[in-house]
This record gives C-alpha cells, sequence and structure tokens, in this order.
C-alpha cells in the first residue's frame, strides 16, 4: 500500500509538474476523394494564380499545395497562436473545414508562432485540417499577409479568387459564391 | 474489500492534491517578495494598417515581431534593463483624422496598454521589443498611464 502510494504521488509529480509544458502530438485529415455530387465553380477568367508553395505541417509531414488544389478548392487560413482576432473566428472556420472536408482543404498557416504554440491552438479550437508554420515569413509575403487574420480562397485549378485581411464575416456564403455550387 | 478501495482512492487523491501544490512553485506566489509596483505603458504602433476600429490587433507590416506575448524590456540610460514582459494583445484605434463609414475599415495604429512590473519611473528608460525597435518612454498626459511609447 505504502509502495503504492508512492509511485502515485511520484508519478503524479513528474506528469504534473514537468509534462505540462510538453507539446501533445497534433494529427491531421488530409481529405478523402471528392464526392461524386460536388460541382465546383470554375475561377474567374481574370483570376490571378495563387502562388503555389510547401508547407511543413505540425506533424512533420509536408503538404504540397499545388496538388491540392489540383483536385479541390483550398482554403488558407493565415493566423497566428497569439492572434486575439484569429481565435474569435476560428469556431465558424472550423465548422466548415468538417462540413465539407471532402470538397474543400482548409489548411491553416502560421509564421511567428512557436510549434508549441501553434499546437496548442490547433488543441483548444478543435482544428483537424492540415496546420503548418512558414517560419521564414515567405508565404506570409507573398499572399501579402501584413497581420492575421487572412482568408485566401483558391479555386480548383489553383487561381486566387479572393482574400479577406482581417478575416471575413460568414465564409460559408462567400464558398458557395466562389467556389462551390450549394 | 470496498472500504480498502475507497481509501486507496483517498490516499490517491490526497497524493494528487500533494504534487499539485508541489508544482506551484514560489514564482506562483504574488506574495513572496518582489516588487508589486508597476506602471501602465501605453504602447503605440503607426503600422497604418486597415482595421476595424477597437478590434484586437498586433503589429503588422513591418512591425510584426511587435505582438501579443512578445518580450519586452525597459532598460534604463545605462542600457542596464530595469524590467521585463509580455506584451498584451492591442487594440486598433484610429490613426488619422479623417471620417471614414461607420464599421469601415480604416487606417489605424495598434495600441498596446503594457503593465510593466517594477516600474515607477521613466526618466531616461527606453522600451526595447521586437526585431531591434527601441524607443524613448516619453511622459504621458493621460494619469492612467505612467509614461508612452511610439515605436518607430
Amino acid at each position: 500500500m505504502t509502495a503504492a502510494v508512492a509511485a502515485v504521488l511520484g508519478m503524479a509529480l513528474v506528469s504534473g509538474c514537468s509534462g505540462s509544458d510538453e507539446p501533445a502530438a497534433v494529427s491531421f485529415d488530409l481529405p478523402g476523394d471528392v464526392p461524386g455530387d460536388v460541382t465546383f465553380i470554375d475561377a474567374p477568367p481574370t483570376a490571378p494564380p495563387a502562388p503555389s508553395f510547401e508547407l511543413e505541417l505540425l506533424d512533420g509531414s509536408t503538404l504540397d499545395l499545388a496538388e491540392q488544389w489540383a483536385e479541390r478548392p483550398v482554403v488558407l487560413v493565415f493566423f497566428e497562436s497569439f492572434c486575439e482576432l484569429c481565435a474569435q473566428q476560428q469556431a465558424e472556420i472550423t465548422e466548415l473545414s468538417e462540413q465539407y472536408r471532402d470538397a474543400i482543404l482548409f489548411v491553416g498557416v502560421g509564421s511567428a508562432s512557436s510549434p508549441e504554440d501553434a499546437a496548442a491552438y490547433v488543441r483548444e479550437h478543435d482544428i483537424a485540417y492540415p496546420v503548418g508554420l512558414d517560419a521564414s515569413g515567405e508565404v506570409f509575403r507573398r499572399y501579402g499577409v501584413d497581420e492575421p487574420p487572412l482568408v485566401a480562397l483558391i479555386a480548383r485549378g489553383g487561381q486566387l479568387v479572393r482574400g479577406w485581411p482581417g478575416g471575413v464575416e460568414d465564409l460559408g456564403t462567400q464558398l458557395t459564391q466562389f467556389v462551390i455550387d450549394g | 474489500m470496498q472500504a480498502v478501495r475507497a481509501r486507496t482512492a483517498l490516499t490517491c487523491a490526497l497524493a494528487a492534491v500533494v504534487a499539485a501544490a508541489a508544482c506551484g512553485g514560489p514564482s506562483d506566489d504574488s506574495s513572496a517578495g518582489g516588487s508589486e509596483e508597476s506602471g501602465v505603458v501605453r504602447v503605440l504602433i503607426p503600422d497604418g494598417n486597415l482595421r476595424r476600429l477597437g478590434e484586437p490587433c498586433n503589429g503588422a507590416g513591418a512591425f510584426r515581431s511587435i505582438h501579443a506575448e512578445a518580450a519586452f524590456t525597459v532598460e534604463d540610460g545605462d542600457g542596464v534593463e530595469v524590467a521585463r514582459g509580455e506584451l498584451p494583445s492591442g487594440s486598433a484605434e484610429k490613426m488619422m483624422d479623417v471620417s471614414f463609414r461607420e464599421g469601415m475599415r480604416q487606417p489605424t495604429m495598434c495600441v498596446m496598454e503594457v503593465d510593466v512590473e517594477g516600474l515607477t519611473s521613466i526618466d531616461g528608460r527606453t522600451f526595447v521589443v521586437g526585431d531591434g525597435f527601441e524607443a524613448p518612454i516619453e511622459p504621458s498626459e493621460d494619469a492612467g498611464l505612467i509614461g508612452e511609447v511610439l515605436i518607430s
């Protein structure tokens, strides 16, 4: 009995004191095949090509965005873990990413956040879509992100159809207006 | 058997409480020494970013390294650190005296009210933050503030 209590106390001390700062592993869901009943809206011919890039995700894997938007529209969600406005808008984005799980890929892109803080943000907001860090800031620069949040909408085929600095109200309506038939 | 289980559960609960108490070191105890005096410094980040007035913000563009949770220090005239801390989130304030439509995004500056523990005087003090930004702490007309910093 005494040994058991000592063991419990020891484990509690170790896990309680040193474990709290350890980032829990995060993993992400990539979309499956695009459902057969989904119809995408073509981008207007004047829409510019979206800057392509590869993103190192928080789970250590690499995502090639051009491969993704060849198959489906992509929503880029530029954020930072310390961005209060990002957190305020996150619930709607998370919900839409679930609703359009296999049809539209949502991707979170941070820059100045630490991997640990970004992972904490992912867990706090129940984000299942891929999230990575652009530590050099190159992707932020190419998309003109002066300050997160910024949401960029890329049609299937890779044309940049919309960007919303400061975030976007009613993103669901924007998706059905620009990239996917409602 | 049930009594033994109950006693074991109680003991484990006590162990958890002891563990929790052990985790809270002296740093969590605000009464454990150190200065409790502080002064609020208003930090103005004139980034001109388009925002709605009053919305939460961080530094934008060239000022992106000045954001919530970023470390700052306060130095005296000899460059010796006299205080340090982390920035809070800011709030977007009007940057120019132009009337924009209600609720419209407009050029703003991001303003942070930073509670600096241990700062009781601003004489010769410099605020250092982000990627090499430093600016003198100037007196403020606002009685609630110990000083004001214009980042540039």
